[in-house]
Order: structure tokens, then C-alpha cells, then sequence
């Protein structure tokens, strides 16, 4: 594919670090600020289909990024299906448990001057999933994007 | 004959299914109207309470204080309680979304399988032609 104008292609490059960056800070910070998994992940594939636009380039690992959607969906769904094991489906079987893996708790009201305020590390397998969505979702837009930019492209070589 | 008669028809009883369920709706802000004095459940349901580890009764339609008082604390230590109701109470329907798209892309992958080149370094041929 042909790639952009220098302008467009320096624009890219001075945007794409802040929004991968804010784009994945939306993504980890899913279970204590507004966003998830979901929004972050449409944030990061929005940037990468920017990229794609303005270089064009072909060289995307369609066999890796397959493989990571499908980790990312199997992680939510195990992550389902672990609840199980200590008691109904998608149990919360993390938060407040002794395994340390995002299980630390939110502190109580009493004397908080920050209402808001919770560890990053905390709502166990919330969190586990917001990163499995994202992962999937970042992977899942950046490969329907890069395929009907591509599609096009060779119909467009072709005549 | 109009053909058009029987569209109406649908329209306007859908309209009117509408209408009556916006009539019935309670008022905003009032999550106890019209439901308080529930014959069969007693206005109560029972709720699983991690917290305590025992089966609390809560109003029948307390059930977004429920969630706004234990999305905090051990039930599920998540600060922001949408993520808490979407990724937590309601996991099984975020399942059915990532798995929504997940096919989605797997369509738009198989559909539009000629597009990647087949192996590294410039294409050769593009799609069947």
C-alpha cells in the first residue's frame, strides 16, 4: 500500500506513543476509573489502524495476532470458569482471597478523605478479564482493519 | 387491495405495548413505587452476601443499592461499579460479547482471506486474480 505524506506520517508518529499509552492506562485502570476493556481496546486499535493508514504497511503477523484474540478470549472464559472451583460460575474466586493476585481490598470509608481512592492491584478477576477484552478487542479491530484495507487495496491493483 | 393495512396494524399495537409499559413505569428516582407492597414476594428477595457468607433479605427493588453498597468491599473489590456489575454480576453477558466479536472478526478474516500476503517481503498477486 502506498503510504501517506510526510505530514501525515510525522503527525503518527508524535501521536501514536500518548494514545497507546492512554489507551492502555484505560485498559488497567478498567476496574477503578471509567473505561474497561472494551474502550481501551477500540482506543489502541483506533491508533493502530492510524498507523496502518499512514505508512502502509503490510507487514502484520497475521498468524500471532490470531493466536493472541483467541488467548484473549479463552483467558476471560477460564477466568470464567475458575469461579467454579469455589462455588457458582463467574465467581469472584480473587478479590479478598489469600491468592496474591490482584486481591488486594479497597480500604474502608472510615476517615478516607478521597472517596475514590482503591489499589490497582484489587477486584481480582475484574481485572484479569478488562485485560483479556482488551487484548482481544486491540487485536480483533487491528486485524478487520488491516484485512478490508488491504482487500481494497489489492482490488484497486488488480485493474 | 392495500397492502399496507396490516403493517399499520403491527405499528399501531406496538406503539400501544409501548405506551402502556411507559405508563406502567414508576417515577424517576423512586425505585420503590408501585412495587412496595408486592403480595407474593413480600417486597423482599434473598441475595447471596459474600461478605457475611449468609443469605441477606433485601427490597425487591434495592437491588442497584445492593450493588452500589458491596461493589466496594469483599463481594467484589472493584472501585468503579459499572465495571463491577459488567464484568462481575454480569460476566456471562460480557462473555457473550467478546465472543460476539470474536466471530465477527473470524467472519471478516475468512471472508477476506486473500488479502494477506502469503509470506514475508512485497506481494506478488493480489486477492485471486
Amino acid at each position: 500500500m502506498e503510504r501517506m505524506s510526510s505530514v501525515v506520517r510525522t503527525i503518527t508518529k508524535v501521536a501514536f506513543g500518548p494514545i497507546f499509552i492512554f489507551g492502555a492506562y484505560i485498559i488497567l485502570h478498567g476496574h477503578l476509573t471509567p473505561g474497561g476493556g472494551f474502550q481501551g481496546g477500540a482506543l489502541i486499535a483506533s491508533v493502530m489502524a492510524l498507523y496502518f493508514v499512514a505508512f502502509g504497511d503490510e507487514r502484520w503477523k497475521k498468524k500471532l495476532m490470531s493466536t493472541l484474540e483467541s488467548i484473549g478470549l479463552l483467558t476471560f472464559a477460564s477466568a470464567g470458569f475458575l469461579g467454579l472451583t469455589a462455588g457458582f460460575f463467574f465467581f469472584n474466586f480473587l478479590a479478598g482471597s489469600k491468592i496474591p493476585f490482584f486481591n488486594e481490598q479497597i480500604p474502608s470509608m472510615e476517615g478516607f478523605v478521597h472517596p475514590n481512592w482503591a489499589p490497582l492491584f484489587s477486584a481480582g478477576t475484574v481485572s484479569v478479564m478488562n485485560i483479556a477484552v482488551g487484548l482481544e478487542v486491540v487485536v480483533g479491530i487491528t486485524l478487520v482493519v488491516v484485512a478490508m484495507g488491504l482487500f481494497s487495496f489489492a482490488g484497486k491493483e488488480g485493474e | 387491495m392495500n397492502t399496507k393495512w396490516p403493517s399499520l396494524v403491527v405499528l399501531v399495537a406496538f406503539m400501544g405495548l409501548l405506551a402502556f409499559s411507559f405508563w406502567e413505569m414508576r417515577d424517576f428516582g423512586d425505585p420503590m413505587d408501585e412495587y412496595d407492597d408486592d403480595a407474593t414476594t413480600d417486597g423482599k428477595i434473598s441475595l447471596y452476601d459474600r461478605t457475611s457468607n449468609s443469605t441477606i433479605e433485601v427490597n425487591r427493588t434495592y437491588m442497584d443499592e445492593y450493588f452500589i453498597d458491596h461493589s466496594q468491599d469483599k463481594d467484589t473489590s472493584t472501585n468503579n461499579a459499572v465495571t463491577a456489575i459488567v464484568f462481575d454480576w454480569r460476566g456471562f453477558d460480557t462473555l457473550g460479547e467478546a465472543t460476539v466479536l470474536f466471530s465477527a472478526v473470524c467472519g471478516v478474516l475468512i471472508a477476506l482471506r486473500t488479502a494477506f500476503p502469503k509470506k514475508e517481503g512485497p506481494r506478488t498477486e493480489g486477492g485471486e486474480k
